[in-house]
This record gives structure tokens, C-alpha cells and sequence, in this order.
């Protein structure tokens, strides 16, 4: 049976194995680093020269935060050690707050249409999602499931607590790309790109798990 | 493992009445008898299954309802209208080679669990095991009822419909050897044709033993009393040990009404999830476009019907890991979806663009710092553990529980709320105090659990909380890690 406990055991450990793989998560969000560096460092000759305007200054906020609580995750996966409650709660408001601020500053500041306001709501809500995915994957662990591998479960917890997040790289796209919007003077194409990015990026992985795993309904 | 299954008999209690074909195919809450049994039985990989009475239409329905789920092999007894013992005995050449086997008859509905403590012992070779139930009073006909007399050995004295001193009754459930054969053959010798007979000679030869299955769901469905009580008996499994106070109290009575108008057509709990998700979009849209009083009854309609999904896969048992995934994920679609047409609908009732956009953004980061201080502090559940906390809140706290429900600012009270403000035509007041509330709320929830540490063992966990397997796969563990 598909839904038998061995099988569902196998889910968990390939849970496991993507929590665990630093290979592939540290690759990917060291990969989304440099996203973040190499535009900065690229467009502070241009803000120089007075071709990019103040969205320059939201753009360095974006990048100096996901810098920052990419440095504290960082450290809590080497030491493996799970994010206190505070911390994240403190980590995902801010993420939604300064995107919600990017909208209502290109609304009411900057002038934009409406939509902008519309995709940096989605630009939150996305990439609350695809951390909110990872979560799902593990509320949703059967009971059985639970008792029978009580020590996988716990190291399990333990690591999906410490990376923050059992893709890796949803928060580098989702503020990288509004942040590289706002640099590029674009703010609701970044916007955009970030909404749909986000998206692909979470569903996609989570798909490919199901489909690996052979249980997509 | 291999069942047997006996589905010989033509189930004369009914009098023509209740199964048009086959009493096996009694349908039961969306499915039939034998796919009950079927899901009752996780382990079984071949159902070998014994017919007479209206054979040929019973086998093609058992294989239109079973075929490619497991392997099926069909044993006809051509005298089925003797006793069930004659029955059994038919199947002795099929599973001749096997060391043990589960048996049932065809018209016990039982819960998977039973299945799952019976077989936790495997007989000791030559022993069969029977399934016993201590709790008469819950015994739906105990008159009908097989009672056995059990001996402190853990071996069975007597059996029989006609004993007047016994311990328990036969849940119609065993775990047997081929020894069971040869006492069929014995018991036939000696003029004795039933199940019970050839249970009866194994247990003078001290080979019948039995296992404690009390608090396990199980139905012997004879005639149209006994399947409408199965029915109930099944309902109750379907039920939700722990839920938030508005769905206990309100939400549950119209999502059940649902659940059984459309538990017997081919809907799955993922459509109905699915559908939810559409629903709370068009909540939304009302609510957007300034039809308050109808995006109110919708959003509380999506919270009702939010709790049809989880129903219906624990009664048809098509839960999964999936599906509880993608539940969890569209419950905070839903949820979000709701928050943006209320703050929208701000604008229909005099307020500007400005403030409907950062209500939306207030209300939205609010429920993001509620929902993870909730969840990512268990994330799979029962991780954390601290001293006991007596504060206010973790009283409360227990005190719903105590009642079987959840209390806080959860998902069907949050809409609820949502839904009865909007209607009433004040979203910019609702969705203040809601947040307001959520903030409260998730400050005291992060308060009360900073000093948790994470449990390094599980079973550790469920020690502490006096729970045991049966009880841990009926409660949801965030709400006990919560206490």
C-alpha cells in the first residue's frame, strides 16, 4: 500500500536527508548570497554617478536583512541549534513588514498604480508560504509515523528548526528579487518576479518531493 | 499476511430488506462491508475470500471494488448454506502453507486499530488467537453475542452463544494457525459445523487463546438494527478528538450533516480541501466588492466546511500525509484570502484606499507572527517540554482541553469573528481588535513556552503525558504540547 508505515517512514527520511543536506541547501542559499552581493556591489557605481534614485537606499535594507538573518541561520545550522520562538517570529515579520513597505512606499510615496501594492502582499504572503510548506511537512507527520521513529523525529524537528526553513533559498528570492526590482528602478517587475519566483521555487520543490516520494494525489 | 474472509451466508436477518445484492456490500458511511474490512486489515496483502450465496455477482463486485488494491482469490463453497465452520474449511487448501492468517466474517466492520493490537502477539505456532471484548455493556446485542468464558492463562474455557457465565464476547475477529483446520475437521466429525465448534475443540486441546481488544470499534452487522448501529458505531470514529471551541460547538453539527450527504458519492477529502480554497476566494471577492452580509455567511461556510475534508478521510479512510499537507497549506490561504477582502471591504463602508491597505498589511503580519509562534514551535509536534506553568492561560488552557477542545485565537474562531464583523458591516473594528487579539495572544503563547526546551525523546514525551499509542494517534499532539 502507498500510505503503508514503511513507506511513510521512507518520506520521513527523505525529509530527513533534505534537512540535512548541506550540500545541496548550503549550495543553494550561498548561490542566492551572491545574488544578493554581486547587484549591490554592481549598482553602487551607478548610484555614484546619480543614475539610481533613493529606491536604493530600500534596496540596501532589503539585502543588509536578508544578509543579516542569513548570517544567524548560518550559524544555527552549524551548531544545530533551533531558532528561539522570538526569533522567529522576529524574522518572518520583518520579512513581511519591509515588503508591505516596499508596496506602500512605491504606492504613496513614488506614485504607483495600485497593483504594486497588490504584488508586495503577494510577495509577502508567498514567501510566508513557502516557509509555512516546510511546516505543513512536518505538522502533517502521521502519528504513526511519529512513533515509530522517535529519534528521527526529534533530529528532524531539530534541524527544520535550526535551517529555518526546509527549502533554503524561498527568502533569497523572494526579498533578492524585490530588493534587484528596486535597484534596477523597477520596483513592480521585481515585485512581480518575486511573487512568481517565490511561488515556482516552493511548489515546485514540494511537487518533486511528492512525485519522488510517488504519493502526488 | 493473508485474511480470510467468509461471505458464504445470505445473511437472513435481513428478510429481504436492507442489501439489495450481498450483505457484504452493505454500504457503511461510503463504503461497503468488505472494503471496511479491507481497511481495517493495513497489513494484508491477499484477501482470500470464501463465497455460496449469489456468488458470482458478490465476486464481480468485490473485484470492481478491490481489484488492483490487493490480490484477491475467490473460494466457492457449493455447500454454503451449512454452518460458517463448513465455510472455513473450504479455504483450508489455499492457505495450507501459510503460518498464520487473519480471519473475519464478512459482515464485522471493525476499525483498523483491533487489527493492530490482535496482531501486535503472533500465536505461538499451533495457537489461535481470538479478538475479545470485556466491555458488554457496549456489546450491541448481547444476546446474539458469541460469549467466552477466559481462563487467567490467557487461554479460552468455553465459547458459545448460550453460555450465561462468561467474561467477554467474540468480536468475530481471530488470528489463527492451520491449526484451525484440523479442529473444523474433528468438530464436522462429531456433528458440530459451526466456527465455534472447531474453536471450541482448540480450546479443550488448550490451543485458543485471545487478546484484549476493549475500546476498539467493532460490529457484527446481521440484520438492519446492527447495520444502522455499525453506521453510528463508524460515525463516531469519523469524529475529531480535539477541536477549536467554535467548531466543537457549532461548526461540527453542519460539517457532519455534510459529511454524510456526501460521504457515499466518489468525492475525496483533496477535492473537498480544494473547494474550500475556492470558496474562501469568492468569501473574499464578496466581501471586496461590498457584499458584506453575503462574504460574512460565506467565510463562516468555508470554516464549516473546512472541517468536511478531515471527516470524510477519517471515515473513508483516505487520509494522507499529503492531504493533511495540503490542508494545513490552503487552511492559511483561506485564512489570508478572508483577511484581504475584509480589509478591502473597508472601502464600501467609508474608509479610504490608504487605510484598507495597511489594515490588510496590520491584520496579515499579525496572523504571520500568530501563526509562528503556534506552529514553528512544534513543527511536528510534542518537541518541547517545560516545567509545569500555572499561569492563567495554561489553566484556561486546560480547561477547554479538559472538554475536548482547543481554545485561542484559532482559525474557526479567528473566521468567526471575521465573518459575524463584516456581516454586521464593521470590518475596520473587526480586524482591529482581531489583531489586537492575535498580537496578545501569540505575545503570550511566546511568553509562556521560552523557557521549553526541546524533548530529546519522544516516547519521553508521551511518558509524561500519560498517553499511549492508541491515545497519541487520536490526539493531536500540538494541542497536548501546547498545555
Amino acid at each position: 500500500m502507498k500510505q503503508g508505515l514503511a513507506y511513510q517512514n521512507l518520506l520521513l527520511a527523505e525529509i530527513h536527508r533534505i534537512l540535512s543536506n548541506k550540500g545541496e541547501s548550503g549550495l543553494s542559499e550561498s548561490r542566492f548570497y551572491l545574488l544578493g552581493i554581486i547587484p549591490v556591489l554592481l549598482a553602487l557605481p551607478f548610484y555614484v554617478l546619480g543614475y539610481l534614485p533613493a529606491e536604493f537606499a530600500l534596496s540596501i535594507l532589503l539585502f543588509c536583512w536578508l544578509l543579516a538573518s542569513g548570517r544567524k541561520s548560518r550559524r544555527m545550522i552549524r551548531t544545530r541549534e533551533g531558532k528561539p520562538a522570538s526569533g522567529l517570529i522576529l524574522l518572518h515579520s520583518v520579512d513581511a513588514a519591509l515588503l508591505f513597505s516596499v508596496g506602500l512606499v512605491c504606492r504613496y510615496y513614488w506614485g504607483l498604480p495600485p497593483i504594486v501594492m497588490l504584488l508586495a502582499v503577494a510577495a509577502a504572503t508567498t514567501g510566508y508560504l513557502a516557509y509555512y510548506s516546510g511546516v505543513a511537512f512536518l505538522k502533517s507527520v502521521p502519528a504513526r509515523v511519529r512513533l515509530a521513529n522517535p529519534r528521527l523525529i526529534v533530529e528532524v524537528d531539530h534541524l527544520f528548526l535550526a535551517k529555518g526553513s526546509m527549502w533554503g533559498a524561498e527568502r533569497m528570492i523572494v526579498i533578492g528579487l524585490t530588493a534587484l526590482g528596486l535597484l534596477t528602478g523597477w520596483p513592480e517587475l521585481g515585485l512581480a518576479a518575486a511573487v512568481i519566483g517565490g511561488n515556482v521555487y516552493w511548489i515546485t520543490r514540494s511537487l518533486n518531493f511528492w512525485r519522488k516520494a510517488g504519493c502526488s494525489e | 499476511m493473508k485474511v480470510l474472509i467468509i461471505a458464504a451466508g445470505r445473511g437472513s436477518g435481513f428478510n429481504g430488506e436492507a442489501p439489495k445484492s450481498h450483505k457484504t456490500l452493505s454500504p457503511v458511511c461510503g463504503l461497503t462491508a468488505i472494503e471496511r474490512i479491507f481497511a481495517g486489515c493495513p497489513q494484508a496483502d491477499e484477501l482470500v475470500i470464501v463465497t455460496g450465496y449469489e456468488a458470482e455477482c458478490l465476486e464481480a463486485q468485490v473485484r470492481k471494488l478491490l481489484g488492483g488494491k490487493v490480490a484477491l482469490r475467490f473460494i466457492h463453497n457449493p455447500e454454503w448454506e451449512r454452518a460458517n465452520g463448513v465455510s472455513v474449511l473450504a479455504a483450508k487448501e489455499a492457505l495450507s502453507g501459510e503460518r498464520e492468517f487473519l480471519l473475519t466474517m464478512s459482515d464485522h466492520v471493525f476499525e483498523p486499530a483491533l487489527v493492530g493490537k490482535l496482531a501486535a502477539g503472533h500465536p505461538l505456532p499451533g495457537k489461535c488467537l481470538l479478538a475479545v471484548d470485556r466491555n458488554l455493556e457496549n456489546v450491541f446485542d448481547l444476546d446474539d453475542a458469541t460469549k467466552v468464558k477466559l481462563s487467567s492463562d490467557w487461554r479460552i474455557e468455553q465459547i458459545g452463544k448460550g453460555l450465561t457465565d462468561f467474561d467477554a464476547v467474540d468480536t468475530g475477529v481471530f488470528f489463527c494457525t492451520p491449526a484451525l483446520f484440523d479442529a473444523l475437521s474433528t468438530a464436522i466429525k462429531h456433528g458440530g459445523e459451526s466456527l465455534s465448534d472447531g474453536i471450541r475443540v482448540l480450546c479443550e486441546n488448550g490451543q485458543m487463546s485471545y487478546r484484549d481488544v476493549t475500546g476498539c470499534m467493532w460490529q457484527d452487522v446481521d440484520d438492519p438494527e446492527s447495520l444502522a448501529e455499525a453506521r453510528k458505531r463508524v460515525w463516531q470514529l469519523a469524529a475529531k478528538p480535539r477541536d477549536g471551541v467554535v467548531s466543537r460547538l457549532f461548526n461540527r453539527k453542519i460539517s457532519s450533516f455534510i459529511t454524510r450527504l456526501i460521504c457515499p458519492l466518489p468525492v475525496r477529502p483533496n477535492h473537498v480541501t480544494l473547494l474550500n480554497l475556492l470558496l474562501a476566494a469568492f468569501s473574499g471577492w464578496l466581501m471586496a466588492a461590498g457584499h458584506l452580509l453575503a462574504g460574512g455567511i460565506m467565510a463562516q461556510f468555508c470554516s464549516i466546511v473546512d472541517g468536511v475534508d478531515g471527516e470524510l478521510s477519517r471515515l473513508k479512510y483516505q487520509g494522507s500525509w499529503f492531504g493533511a499537507w495540503l490542508d494545513n497549506l490552503t487552511d492559511r490561504l483561506c485564512d489570508w484570502l478572508i483577511i484581504c477582502g475584509a480589509a478591502w471591504s473597508v472601502t464600501r463602508t467609508g474608509g479610504s484606499a490608504e487605510t484598507a491597505w495597511v489594515l490588510m498589511c496590520l491584520a496579515l503580519v499579525s496572523n504571520i507572527c500568530y501563526r509562528t509562534a503556534m506552529d514553528s514551535l512544534l513543527v511536528s509536534g510534542a518537541l518541547r517540554k517545560g516545567p509545569e506553568n500555572h499561569a492563567l492561560l495554561s489553566r484556561l488552557e486546560k480547561w477547554f482541553y479538559d472538554r475536548e477542545m482547543v481554545f485561542g485565537i484559532t482559525h474557526d474562531s479567528y473566521l468567526l469573528i471575521l465573518a459575524v464583523g463584516v456581516a454586521l458591516g464593521a470590518p475596520l473594528a473587526t480586524i482591529g481588535t482581531l489583531v489586537i487579539l492575535e498580537t496578545l495572544w501569540w505575545v503570550a503563547k511566546a511568553a509562556q513556552t521560552r523557557q521549553a526546551r526541546p524533548s530529546e525523546n519522544y516516547v519521553d514525551f508521551l511518558a509524561t503525558n500519560n498517553m499511549d499509542v492508541k491515545n497519541e494517534t487520536r490526539t493531536r499532539i500540538p494541542e497536548l504540547a501546547a498545555r
